[in-house]
């Protein structure tokens, strides 16, 4: 397993709750790729170990704090000049309430179920979605297609959310439910879409996309949304593994 | 029309019942699952991490079991429909039982409990049985929050011309607003629960004819100062209905559920420690 991991991602979970604390770091660190957890209760101690320039791509603020409500520790956090992600569990909550408006930067994770703060964890733009997102869109460019195409990026948003788990997902419940979330685009117009960019290689297959299928194993058929994800995901990790 | 849109806007008894046992029921399932999968892992083995998340879950709805227990007796009690029974109790018999506790919450939380009677042996007052206890529980459960490991909590009985006061006297974190520290202090003691038991005990006393103050200290900490009306009866509880009844198996049963009570709530404290160094 550990071979499929990728790049390191450092996360800073905040909350009062060494319960909550708790499971929610066992899950990302057991479950998604590589991602290591540091956890606080203290918003203040978190705040300094950010000024003092500790490595931290994301802070998932998953409830008030011991010192401080999720509102002064956003305030806070936003007069750094050097601050990670922020990533704020919403649940039962308003954005609003909690974020301030047009700040930059920050997503609110919506729902109660973890499997959506790792989902967003990876899409978040950072450093390794970056890379991934430049793996795939070289792999694109080699079949004849834009990396800007927007199936194109349906198809790299249900890389990146497989990529950041060991676990099967569901095709549609899970992967493609993510993807349209992340779109604001209906389940169907994403798997349609994904279906049009398979159409699409299928009507003139190049040898970049006949070479993939049979690197991936994917046959001389036409592929299921399900498996050309996997098979993108494969291609990606062998590249990692490969370097 | 005008009568349905009230009903609808007010919870009915009989609503609060239906909704107590579907929640209830559940919380009990969460918990029957629980106990089954301790057994479980004593016989089959766990690893320390799936144990703990079980132990976790228990005690998430051990405090939602409370709370939604908090919520409904204050729901009941502002509805008035039962009127609190009361008869002649022996506070000092009340207490004795509280503090025959004490042993269980050194043991857990490392906090010390000391009873004082000032010199008596009996004391009677006008008292709804569990609306008491119920408010003893709630005054030692939020003295217990505030204290530290090695602190103390004094309950104790006096009595002045007009009234008995007891008191419950912690040495932790004090009451919110005295300083930014005692804010901050009582902020982490406190945070995380609904913050209904406070009013629990009001509505306790107000049922009862009783008064409740809460106050700093004297050196440290909160005192928690409950006037209760001087009984103008015999001065000894013979011969009340209340007592008359009070078999053995009536006090065991009785001391049962208390502890059983603060077994339930000594597992809704938070969890202290560092983060960094624990997890």
């Amino acid at each position: 397993m550990n071979s499929e991991r990728t790049a390191q991602l450092r996360v800073a979970l905040a909350s009062y709750d060494l319960k909550e604390l708790r499971v929610q770091k066992r899950y990302l660190q057991e479950q998604g790729s590589a991602i290591e957890c540091t956890c606080f209760c203290s918003g203040e101690k978190l705040l300094q170990r950010l000024q003092q320039g500790a490595r931290c791509d994301a802070v998932v603020l998953c409830s008030e704090l011991a010192d401080m409500s999720m509102e002064q520790f956003v305030r806070q956090l936003y007069q750094l000049k050097e601050r990670p992600v922020l990533l704020v569990q919403c649940a039962g909550r308003r954005r609003a309430a909690v974020l301030p408006e047009g700040c930059d930067r920050c997503y609110c994770v919506e729902g109660t179920e973890l499997k959506r703060l790792l989902w967003q964890l990876y899409r978040m733009p950072g450093q390794q979605n970056q890379q991934l997102e430049q793996q795939c869109g070289q792999l694109y460019e080699t079949w004849g297609i834009s990396r800007a195409d927007i199936n194109a990026r349906y198809l790299t948003c249900a890389v990146s959310i497989v990529c950041s788990t060991s676990q099967k997902l569901a095709i549609r419940k899970e992967i493609l439910q993510a993807v349209s979330e992340q779109f604001e685009a209906s389940v169907t117009a994403v798997d349609s879409g994904i279906r049009r960019m398979v159409d699409q290689l299928e009507a003139r297959p190049g040898p970049a996309w006949l070479a993939f299928k049979a690197d991936t194993g994917l046959g001389s058929g036409k592929p299921t949304t399900g498996k050309l994800i996997y098979a993108v995901r494969s291609a990606v990790l062998r590249q990692k593994t490969d370097k | 029309m005008k009568q349905q849109r009230t009903d609808a806007r007010s919870l009915t008894a009989d609503q609060q019942k239906r909704i107590e046992e579907v929640c209830f029921r559940s919380l009990a399932l969460i918990g029957h699952n629980c106990e089954y999968l301790e057994q479980h892992f004593d016989r089959t083995g766990a690893d320390e991490s799936t144990r703990q998340a079980v132990a976790d879950i228990n005690a998430a709805a051990v405090k939602l079991d409370r709370t939604l227990s908090e919520a409904m007796t204050l729901l009941e009690f502002l509805r008035g429909d039962e009127k609190p029974q009361l008869y002649p109790v022996d506070l000092c018999d009340l207490l004795r039982q509280v503090a025959a506790q004490a042993d269980m919450i050194r043991a857990q939380l490392g906090v010390e409990i000391h009873l004082d009677y000032g010199g008596w042996t009996s004391c009677c007052a006008l008292a709804d049985r569990s609306d008491a206890e119920l408010l003893c529980l709630h005054l030692l459960s939020n003295a217990l929050r505030a204290s530290r490991e090695g602190g103390s909590v004094n309950i104790a009985l006096r009595r002045t011309q007009t009234a008995w006061l007891l008191t419950f006297t912690d040495d932790g974190c004090g009451l919110p607003g005295e300083d930014a520290q005692a804010a901050l202090e009582n902020r982490r003691s406190f945070l995380g629960g609904a913050q209904l038991g406070l009013l629990l005990c009001q509505e306790c006393c107000r049922r009862m004819g009783w008064s409740l103050q809460l106050e700093p200290a004297p050196e440290k900490g909160t005192r928690a100062v409950v006037s209760i009306p001087l009984y103008a009866g015999e001065s000894r509880p013979d011969g009340t209905v209340e007592l008359r009844t009070d078999t053995e198996t009536e006090q065991e049963q009785r001391r049962y559920h208390l502890r059983a009570m603060l077994v339930r709530e000594m597992r809704t404290m938070p969890e202290r420690g560092d983060p960094e160094k624990e997890l």
